[in-house]
């Protein structure tokens, strides 16, 4: 009997095609944002908000994952952004392979942002790398404020929390302060934003926090071309 | 779950390490998990035994080291018989 030592990451293959993405985003001046939730949190409809408000000029995709049907790209395609549906067929997250997949025949040089939203689930899409710049996790108001702890890796990973459906705030015992500070408890500087995309509240300062990104890493974009 | 494709994962490389290694069958495989990995140690150790049933490497156990911080998501060793 001998011992190998490998020390390899489990998901070194995924890793190494998210980093080949990474650097086609770097290249073509692309942010990229994961959306991740459970099911029902409200991922697409912030997306069709999000979409409605895209300010002119700025080109964005999006790629959306689901195990069945494509409802979700034919709710995001009315607002005249390219969409695709990626079907998993059964597995309950996306990877990096179907990133690259879904992007072969677009464009990177028309894009400046590409918004993907993930399978609905807490726990699975958190462990793939899609070459992000940063993974949002979507909680709404009717899941309990226990969910952080519950789900501490998704937490952990993402930049920033949207916590939806504030509208319903009056009619379920929620304390969005405590979902607040469950988690920080997981993850001191998440960032947190309250939305409501039935009545619109709060979807102001996310698309602040959008052109935020978007503009922080156009300039990082434009650094780098021209270093090259 | 996406313990299943973990596990798929780490017998595929276990498997690649074997035969890379004098071919000898792997007994057994260790793997490191953070509790911040999205992954559950006893789900993947289901897993893994579901899908190496039946193959080269039935038999072949996971020895899960799990760590309380950190997003470990590692195959740490195998122990390869004398092929
Ligand atoms: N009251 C209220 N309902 C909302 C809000 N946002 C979404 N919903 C509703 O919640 C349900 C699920 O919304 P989706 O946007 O489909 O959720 P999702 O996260 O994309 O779902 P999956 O893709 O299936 O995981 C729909 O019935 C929405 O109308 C909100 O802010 N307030
Ligand atoms: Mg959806």
């Amino acid at each position: 009997m001998k011992r190998l030592v490998l020390e390899k990451k489990v998901l070194s293959e995924n890793d190494r095609i998210a980093a080949r993405l990474r650097a086609q985003f770097a290249e073509h001046g692309i942010y990229c944002l994961n959306f991740i939730s459970s099911p029902g949190s409200g991922k697409t409809s912030l997306l069709e908000r999000t979409l409605e408000r895209m300010p002119p000029g700025r080109r964005v995709a999006v790629l959306t994952g689901d195990i069945q049907t494509d409802n979700d790209a034919r709710r995001l395609a009315r607002f005249g952004f390219p969409v695709k549906q990626i079907t998993t067929a059964g597995a309950c997250h996306l990877d990096a392979s179907m990133i690259e997949r879904a992007l072969a025949d677009w464009s990177l040089n028309d894009l400046d942002l590409l918004l993907i939203e993930n399978v609905g689930n807490l726990v699975c899409p958190t462990s793939y790398d899609l070459g992000e710049h940063a993974k949002i996790v979507v909680l709404s108001v009717t899941e309990g404020e226990d969910k952080p702890l519950k789900y501490p890796a998704t937490f952990h990973k993402a930049s920033l929390m949207i916590l939806n459906k504030t509208d319903l705030l009056p009619h379920v015992p929620f304390d969005w302060r405590l979902a607040r500070s469950y988690a920080w408890e997981v993850h001191p500087t998440l960032e947190v934003i309250l939305v409501s995309c039935l009545n619109g509240e709060g979807l102001g300062e996310w698309c602040e926090w959008l052109d935020r990104k978007c503009g922080e890493s156009a300039v990082v974009a434009a650094g780098e071309a021209s270093a090259r | 779950m996406h313990e299943l494709s973990i596990a798929a994962s780490i017998l595929e490389t276990v498997k690649r390490q074997a035969a890379a290694n004098g071919g000898g069958r792997v007994k057994k495989a260790g793997v490191r998990i953070g509790a911040l990995s999205g992954v559950d140690t006893e789900s993947l150790r289901f897993c893994f035994g579901a899908i190496v049933a039946g193959t080269r490497e039935a038999g072949c156990e996971l020895e899960i080291e799990f760590e309380a911080a950190g997003e470990a998501l590692d195959l740490a060793w195998v122990d390869l018989e004398d092929g």
